[in-house]
């Protein structure tokens, strides 16, 4: 029974990698897609290949993080991380409807922190590692911001003698199949190993695997591929916002964007921070805007998407709580 | 400072400059680095306004 209720919960981990990556398919596409380089259809099927193939260049060091370092292992049960992942799944739905472009990340952080305070109270939290991931909520977005700036001037003063615009937009449009890929591939890495945290979570935690084990191969190819899946499947409520409401891009700056995204989360990814690929490559759009002006920035959008990411952790906290009760009565 | 610009540099910088001291010991040269760079970025970007203006 208790083998049965492990691979329910480790499909539902998968689902969850599943939603995140067609929640988070905009990320990878929008602004390729927003600077006409691929179509829609062409944007996806690229993004989703290298979210896959990302296992082949990263460890699984955010993997371990969420596995260890959000709630003492010991307060993990299969119920815990079902309801963590209701919690997560059903806020990613919700501001999905809602078009909003949140952060899945921080969903699967808080719903675990609400299912396991329920079950042993808030003393489970592991604060170290907490602090580590509240540190990068706000410093992801400002990293990519920053970059995405210093690329974008960089770009201008490098091509500044150009004058034929038209051969210098074509080579960025190539060049943002690149940057694309990068970003990609970077997504896939940080967002696939929260999946693989999850189930080496369920697997220690039903005792089929040592508190010091490595992720399993099953665990990283499955992890990957639910997630190459989603991005595949696509969405297309998000896409405007991220693309074209919060600054215009020309493939210069797609560029810039992806790249800076790209550079944030492969330094998060080795060092094993779980973070928003959300903020990360909002954050570079909105640098990438700002160095012509902070006017060219369309404050209010970016403004409704601060809100969605503040009321996040709280709202997945209190979703998932609410599932361990229902859990924890029935079991 | 009538930059806007160069304010939000300048309000960034401060948050990282507040985020050093409660970041883990490994990532505060990270964290003390993204707040000198937003620093930077203000200084220039206040020296352009005042260059085109």
């Amino acid at each position: 029974m208790e083998d049965l209720a492990l691979v329910l919960v480790i499909a539902v981990a998968l689902g969850f990698d599943f939603v995140n990556g067609f929640h988070d398919a905009a990320n990878s596409i929008a602004t390729v897609v927003s600077t006409r380089v691929l179509s829609p259809r062409q944007a996806v099927a690229w993004a989703a290949t290298f979210n896959f193939i990302a296992f082949l260049v990263f460890g699984t060091h955010v993997a371990t993080t969420i596995a260890n370092d959000v709630v003492v292992q010991d307060v993990l049960s299969i119920g815990v991380i079902f309801a963590g992942l209701l919690g997560a799944i059903v806020w990613d739905l919700i501001t999905f409807y809602l078009g909003l472009p949140t952060s899945s990340s921080h969903a699967l952080v808080g719903g675990m922190a609400g299912a396991a305070v329920v079950k042993g109270g808030f003393d489970v939290l592991v604060s170290e590692g907490l602090q580590k991931i509240g540190v990068f909520i706000i410093l992801s977005p400002l990293i990519g911001l920053a970059v995405g700036l210093l690329l974008t001037v960089l770009i201008s003063w490098t091509f500044r003698r150009v004058r034929n615009l038209e051969r210098l937009n074509r080579g960025f449009r190539r060049g943002q199949l690149v940057s694309a890929a990068a970003f990609s591939l970077g997504h896939g890495a940080n967002d696939a190993q929260k999946t693989m945290g999850i189930i080496l979570a369920l697997l220690i935690a039903g005792g089929h695997l040592p508190t010091d084990s490595d992720v399993p191969i099953w665990v990283v190819l499955s992890a990957h591929t639910a997630i190459g899946l989603g991005t595949l499947t696509g969405g297309w409520r998000i896409v405007k916002t991220m693309g074209s409401k919060i600054t215009r891009l020309q493939p210069a700056g797609g560029v810039a964007a992806e790249s800076a995204a790209a550079a944030t989360l492969f330094f998060t990814s080795a060092a094993g921070i779980p973070v928003s690929t959300t903020h990360t490559i909002t954050g570079a759009i909105v640098g990438v805007g700002a160095a012509r002006r902070l006017s060219a920035v369309r404050w209010g959008v970016a403004g409704r998407v601060v809100w969605a990411w503040v009321l996040t952790i709280p709202g997945a906290f209190i979703i998932a709580a609410l599932a361990y009760w229902v859990v924890a009565a029935f079991a | 400072m009538n930059d806007k610009r160069a304010l939000f540099f300048a309000v960034a910088g401060v948050v990282c400059l507040l985020l050093t001291p409660v970041s883990p010991d490994e990532f505060r040269p990270v964290t003390f680095g993204v707040a000198v760079i937003y620093g930077l970025l203000a200084v220039a970007s206040w020296l352009d306004h005042r260059s085109r203006h």
